[in-house]
């Protein structure tokens, strides 16, 4: 059964995040509306840009882990479910996505 | 003449009356107090600096003051007229570092403030290693170690990276030491260390002193230094010295952390955070003991490898050497002093404390009537005197209107002011931009939220000025967001913000939470966990211990949509009475002035105010309808000749008439008007005399509450509230 993080949409909700590499594996990134930033790893760094780059600006969880398996070719498992799962959540808590209930 | 040279009670005597100028860094200080402990500290702590009044315009103006708390001393230290901490007595000395530091970095507008020692390696390349750390990392202990052992010391609490090149500057202040570390610092460096006077903090139970800057570390006060390495002191029991190098990500997740300003810079804070990041290397040095890790950081051929780093380049000793001088340490004082070149004739003037009261007063008095005129023409400040900047910085600063007149000054204006101002109103810019960005982003969050549970909600005040991006509130500062929602809404409103995590404040008790509900007009307020913005949510726009609350729902019914925003604020009638009513009875009488302009500009309005609150468009009939229906005449008519006199060039002063069939004569007669009065227009060299702080007392009991409210046992502990010094 689907968890409802899985049956609802992210969706960002700032927009014009600077994502900047720091190294090959950290990115730093810039939240111009409230002018705090943090630090994010490949797969971090890779969620956001897939949603960032998606229509409108959401998407579900199935279609992030694609764009994400796609892009750092990684296989789509529990594991990185998991990992996107609590990232997205984290980025939640810091307000630059939010989760779209849909019907 | 040096202040070493000067007896302490000349000091006394100069800090008592026109005060001292002191040239820490980049700030310009104006030092004022009549505290004999205070003369003593700046006798023993500064003995090396010029002697001299006060600059023409200081960037900071800094007084400690005597105060009473709880039947307790106090020193009450203000920074341009506003009060930034109340300390006990027995942290005087402390005081005076503490708000110089907070100051050097609050001063900062083109520099990203870390908290970190920094300091140049004796026989190095001239660079600095910059040393982060959190209070209790060891960071002052070390610094302080460095500079005894021959190391120019540029600060022990904070490095100024500049946004343009990453040079540190120089600031040579004394070293601030507690406890464990003040002991050995005693006995391993003897007569050397020279400690100003002690005080004692409470948590932990310790001694704290400030020890004196060296030749060296004085020498380098004002000098730009590029930086070669960061280091990131930790302490570890029986360990041996060894640098560990640390990630970008890593360093910069810290450097954010500590760095003071890093959001009031925006998006050039970010970039430059990056770049240091990316270019300066950066190490965790682990050590048990202090004299080995400057032995090790001294002798480390790693260390001796780095080259200095500024931006776009790496650049070795010699291509930096006109940046730092011919060597590290050896080096011209700072001959180009902003400071020096703004000094006055104060310098040579015997200091007339008998005077000192009634300059103050005409200085206030000044001081507000630049302030009228540059709220009501902002480039009339293009042409102020350094003087005249000085006294209009302190009072705006004071009523909080300061970063207004910064925001509505024309960028012509701004380019033609003295470098040193322009970059006090830049700082304020940056300062209120952020305030902005805070709200608009805790509204972008809340109409995530919001609108499903609530059809109507308004947006109140500040908030409801920056959502509806009101031309004539441009500037104004508001430190939370309030919301008013219909008495029916709030438990679903509160719930729906329970759900996304925001919570009230730790120390909110059940009691407290019980009293706001049964007495008050908002529930207690929320914060969330990440943003900590405070959140207030209102049912109503009076307390409901205050004889003329009244219910809101009509007000809600009528308010008017916000463009592009599903909130809501008060229709222009409804908004003008709320203000008016906040500061005649929930009012903050400090900033009284800020609240006035408010209401000034929502009567007249401005031409080119998009909302439509223009002379012809603000219904006074109706004004007066809904004033008397809610019985606030009197209130609402005194607010009114408040700001007829003091911020309205004599409008609306005949609506008070209307009002209460009163002539204004008569009006200003009565204690109502005269206490209010008293409690807005600041007074004294203090700003807030013995009679305006009675005042302001007197106003946060204006009007006498329900007498049921006296009979709840909820209210008795917020009865009783003294006189507040502050």
């Amino acid at each position: 059964m689907d968890s409802p993080a899985e049956s609802s949409r992210w969706r960002i909700l700032v927009n014009a995040l600077v994502i900047e590499p720091l190294s090959e594996h950290e990115f730093a990134v810039y939240n111009p509306c409230y002018c705090d930033s943090f630090v994010l790893n490949a797969i971090d760094a890779q969620i956001l840009r897939s949603l960032d780059g998606t229509k409108g600006g959401s998407a579900d969880l199935k279609t992030l882990l694609d764009e994400v398996s796609g892009a750092l070719d990684l296989p789509v498992d529990p594991q990185l479910r998991q990992y996107a799962e609590a990232s997205l959540a984290q980025m939640m808590d810091i307000g630059i996505v939010c989760l779209e209930a849909t019907n | 003449m040096r202040i070493g040279e000067a007896t302490p009670s000349d000091i006394a005597e100069r800090l008592k009356g026109d005060g001292i100028g002191l040239t820490l860094g980049p700030c310009e200080f104006r030092l004022q107090s009549p505290i004999a402990e205070i003369a003593t500290g700046v006798h023993r702590l500064y003995p090396h600096h010029p002697l001299r009044g006060p600059a023409d315009f200081s960037t900071f103006r800094v007084r400690h003051d005597p105060g009473i708390l709880r039947g307790r001393r106090t020193v009450i230290s203000t920074v341009n007229g506003q009060v930034w901490h109340q300390w006990p007595k027995r942290l005087t000395v402390g005081a005076i570092e503490w708000i110089f530091s907070h100051c050097i970095f609050r001063g900062a507008d083109d520099a990203l403030a870390v908290h970190a020692a920094a300091a140049v390696r004796p026989g190095g390349n001239g660079g600095a290693i910059v040393f982060p750390g959190l209070s209790g990392a060891g960071k002052s202990t070390l610094a302080s170690t460095l500079m005894m052992s021959g190391w120019g010391l540029l600060s022990d609490e904070i490095s100024l990276f500049d946004l343009d090149d990453f040079h540190l500057t120089g600031l040579g202040r004394p070293t601030i030491l507690k406890g464990h570390s003040l002991e050995m610092m005693s006995q391993r460096y003897g007569e050397r260390a020279i400690f100003g006077p002690s005080g004692r903090i409470l948590d932990p139970p310790v001694r704290v002193a400030h020890l004196l800057p060296t030749e060296e570390t004085r020498e380098l006060s004002g000098q730009r230094f590029a930086p070669v390495a960061i280091v990131f002191p930790r302490r570890v029991a029986d360990a041996k010295p060894e640098l560990n190098p640390i990630e970008r990500g890593t360093l910069f997740s810290r450097l954010s952390q500590y760095g003071l300003n890093f959001r009031s810079l925006g998006k050039r804070g970010f970039e430059t955070t990056v770049e240091l990041a990316k270019r300066v290397p950066a190490f965790e040095l682990v050590y048990e003991d202090a004299a080995d890790a400057e032995k090790f950081l001294r002798h480390d051929p790693l260390i001796d490898a780095l080259p200095c780093v500024t931006r776009g380049e790496s650049s070795t000793a010699a291509a930096k050497s006109a940046d730092v001088g011919k060597s590290a340490i050896v080096l011209e004082p700072e001959a180009s002093d902003a400071a020096s070149r703004q000094m006055t004739g104060s310098e040579a003037l015997p200091t007339q404390n008998k005077s000192c009261l009634a300059r103050s007063t005409d200085d206030v008095a000044q001081g507000l009537r630049m302030l009228v005129d540059a709220l009501h023409d902002p480039d009339s400040v293009v042409g102020l005197t350094l003087k005249q900047w000085d006294q209009l910085v302190l009072i705006a600063s004071h009523t909080e209107l300061l970063p207004r007149i910064a925001r509505q000054l024309s960028d012509d204006g701004l380019a033609s002011l003295p470098d040193i101002v322009r970059h006090v109103l830049i700082r304020e810019k940056q300062r209120e931009e952020l305030v902005c960005k805070s709200i608009e982003f805790e509204l972008l969050h809340l109409q995530q939220l919001l609108p499903a549970v609530c059809d109507r909600i308004v947006l109140l005040k500040g908030a409801a000025y920056i959502a509806a991006d009101l031309p004539w509130a441009r500037g104004r500062i508001t430190n939370d967001l309030d919301l008013l929602v219909p008495e029916n809404s709030l438990a679903s409103v509160e719930k729906a913000l329970a759900d996304s995590g925001y919570r009230s404040k730790e120390d909110i008790s059940d009691a407290d939470a019980r009293y706001y509900r049964r007495w008050l007009h908002e529930v207690p307020p929320v914060h969330h966990p990440y943003r900590r913005l405070e959140l207030d949510v209102h049912f109503r726009l009076l307390p409901l211990a205050d004889p003329k609350s009244f219910a809101v729902d009509e007000m809600i019914e009528r308010s008017v949509p916000i463009a592009a925003s599903p909130f809501r604020m008060l229709d222009p009638i409804d908004r003008t009475l709320h203000a008016i009513i906040n500061i005649a009875h929930v009012g903050e009488f400090r900033r009284a002035y800020r609240d006035l302009w408010d209401i000034y500009c929502l009567l007249e309005g401005r031409p080119e105010d998009s909302d439509g609150d223009s002379v012809s468009s603000f219904d006074w009939d109706q004004f007066a309808r809904r004033t008397t229906e809610l019985g606030i005449g009197r209130a609402v008519a005194t607010v009114l000749l408040l700001v007829a006199d003091l911020v309205g060039r004599g409008r609306p002063q005949e609506f008070c008439q209307l009002l209460l069939q009163e002539s204004p004569e008569r009006l200003r007669r009565q204690r109502l008007y005269r206490d209010m009065r008293r409690a807005t227009v600041p007074d004294g060299p203090t700003l807030r005399s013995r009679s305006r702080r009675f005042a302001i007392w007197k106003m946060e009991h204006y009007p006498l509450p329900r007498i049921r409210t006296w009979l709840d046992p909820l209210t008795w502990t917020k009865r009783i509230q003294f006189a507040k010094d502050v």
